[in-house]
């Protein structure tokens, strides 16, 4: 591996056995010290895959995960190349919205104990947890077809809302592809958090580093923003399980020598490769619609607690972003446009201004890229920009990334009132699981900060905004 | 009797010691039942589960369905009461049924994995299975 500028690292093909292209990792000097070196040796392995255009390429944020690092992105040709559910992970379309409000850190700070006290409430969260919706098959075969749509027409949210969400909320799925186990598991989840690091947050703008953009987009300093990180539960977590069985004897049937079990794949265009495919796509609108009622159930909160009207609120989604996901997508590849696909695992989709998928509002400024920090640290909102289609397949990092393993933050959160220093810092924490709190705690995580920095001297994201956590709901 | 370790890395990490296939299935089952809930409860229920993968990938399988049948049906196996391997693997569990309403479970596991997953036989069986949380 060698240091090509300040923010990017070559591992050169050739290095290992199987190797098509190389592997770069965006990375400055003091994120190059928290590299695990197996996540390194799976980007590796990513390059190996057949079909494979362009290099494999690591975040900031990336860290070990299964088949591809957490944090990978890398673009496969069409006709000749594969996909890989390992290349999209266990929670399909986990991913972020974040919602604008009209209201003023001032006034939400003398109410936030009941704020935070009623979204604990009246989310279902946390291990268990169902939904307040429950899904028959008739609903999911409107809802592979419609995703967020789905949920705006059943009362949840507006149209408004669709045109801010990566892909309007929805990707044209075959349902037939879909198992019923995966339908039974995610029958009663639809309208839930979820447990781990999946939360929603209530924060404020503390740092603008664009003024006339913010002022352009309508954001002000202090502005209250709610911020959900969830994706499709059980339901994609199911299709994963399915698929990674059918591609590892898949793999066998066409083929593909794999360096690790969990880059199991097919062609793309095999029967399994769309199978997948079509799956995926499905478990991607569950998540959508699961994010647009989540939305909806928070601005009810805000309603009722504050006793204002909607108008005052002015509860809107600012974005919705992916961040495990595969789409096909128009990238220039060798001068030429062609039409790739994209696998994003742990990225978020970063396109830049101009570009014809990102929605009117955003399209003089680049596409709008949540980052989550960790829940005692800040957030960033980034907005793409063009460089990062030649660099990284228009994509971003998409957290801090976690530097220690859950036992050692448990072990390290001994004799510490995580809640009581989040209280000290104006944040209040709700959580579902206590053990959440030990294995979810700061130091858990690289700095977000870091992390969002090398993105924006790489050329592929610009800050525009700093969030900071008031409430803090986990599960 | 078998035995477990359990171990929370970024993910979580389950490595079994057991003296014969059956023994591994009880042992997982018994892993699954510490990792999700505290296991106070009379055994009352039973299912059971047809396999037909190969091993080791049978283990992944066979904690992916523990997965499936406890988020879809909150059932928790405690025990294997009976296992025939011909044709196919098939596994007779016994355990208990949780109420998610009045007993919160202490986890939420999204699957087992093929990620560094090692199966041995020498003089005992051992098998080291990840998975995601």
């Amino acid at each position: 591996m060698y240091r090509k500028d300040d923010n990017t690292l070559v591992v050169k093909k050739g290095y290992k056995e199987g190797m098509l292209t190389d592997a770069v990792i965006y990375a400055d000097r003091e994120i190059e010290k928290t590299l695990e070196v197996d996540a390194i040796n799976q980007i590796i392995n990513v390059t190996t895959l057949p079909g494979i255009v362009g290099n494999a390429i690591a975040m900031p944020d990336i860290h070990k995960g299964y088949g591809f690092p957490i944090g990978g992105v890398a673009a496969f040709d069409i006709e000749k190349g594969i996909i890989s559910p390992g290349g999209i992970g266990y929670d399909i379309n986990c991913g972020v919205r974040l919602i604008s409000t009209s209201l003023k850190k001032e006034e939400v700070d003398k109410r936030k104990k009941e704020i935070v006290d009623s979204l604990y409430n009246q989310v279902p969260l946390g291990v268990g947890s169902e939904g307040s919706i429950k899904l028959s098959y008739s609903d999911y075969k409107v809802l592979f077809k419609k995703g967020a749509l789905w949920a705006v027409e059943n009362g949840y949210g507006d149209e408004e809302d669709l045109e801010n969400i990566e892909s309007k909320g929805f990707l044209n799925s075959e349902p037939s592809e879909v198992s019923k186990k995966a339908m039974e598991r995610g029958r009663k989840q639809m309208g839930s958090l979820g447990s781990g690091n999946h939360f929603l947050e209530v924060q404020y703008i503390e740092e603008i580093f664009n003024e006339k953009i913010a002022y352009d987009l309508g954001f002000f300093k202090g502005q209250i923003f709610v911020m959900i990180h969830t994706g499709s539960r059980g339901f994609g977590h199911q299709i994963c399980s399915d698929y990674v069985n059918i591609m590892i004897a898949a793999a066998r049937k066409y083929g593909i020598k794999l360096y690790d079990r969990e880059l199991a794949c097919a062609p793309f265009k095999s029967q399994e490769g769309q199978g997948y495919f079509n799956s995926m796509k499905a478990a991607a609108n569950f998540a959508w619609a699961n994010r647009q009622i989540l939305k909806d159930m928070s601005e009810k909160v805000f309603l009722k607690v504050l006793k204002i009207s909607p108008q005052f609120l002015s509860f809107k989604t600012v974005y919705d972003v992916a961040h495990n996901i595969a789409k096909i997508e128009k990238h220039n590849i060798n001068g030429e446009e062609k039409e790739v696909l994209v696998h994003r695992k742990g990225a978020t989709r970063a396109f830049g201004p101009s570009d014809y998928e990102v929605s009117e509002k955003y399209r003089k400024f680049g596409q709008p890229v949540i980052i989550p920090g960790d829940m005692g640290r800040e957030s960033y909102i980034l907005l793409g920009q063009n460089l990062s289609m030649n660099k990284s397949f228009g994509s971003s990092c998409h957290g801090a990334g976690r530097v220690m393993s859950r036992a050692k933050a448990i072990e390290n959160a001994k004799g510490k009132d995580i809640k009581k220093e989040l209280y000290d810092k104006g944040i209040l924490l709700m959580v579902g699981s206590k053990t959440t709190i030990a294995e979810e705690m700061s130091d858990a995580y690289k700095n977000v900060s870091d992390v969002v920095k090398v993105i924006e001297r790489s050329g592929i994201s610009k800050r525009l905004l700093k969030l900071k956590p008031i409430c803090v709901i986990k599960g | 009797m078998g035995d477990y370790k359990i171990n929370f890395t970024g993910d979580l990490e389950i490595e079994v010691k057991a003296i014969n296939f059956k023994d591994i299935f009880d042992t997982l089952a018994k892993s699954f039942c510490d990792i999700v809930v505290d296991c106070n409860y009379d055994l009352n229920f039973e299912k059971e589960l047809i396999l037909n993968s190969d091993i080791p990938g049978i283990f992944v399988d066979f904690f992916n369905e523990l997965i499936y049948f406890f988020e879809t049906e909150g059932f928790v196996p405690k025990l294997v009461s009976n296992f025939k391997k011909n044709e196919n693997t098939v596994i007779r569990l016994k355990g208990f049924k949780l109420d998610f309403h009045k007993n919160k479970p202490k986890r939420i596991l999204k699957a087992a994995t093929y990620h560094d997953l090692k199966f041995k036989s020498d003089y005992f069986f051992y098998l080291k299975i990840i998975v995601d949380l």
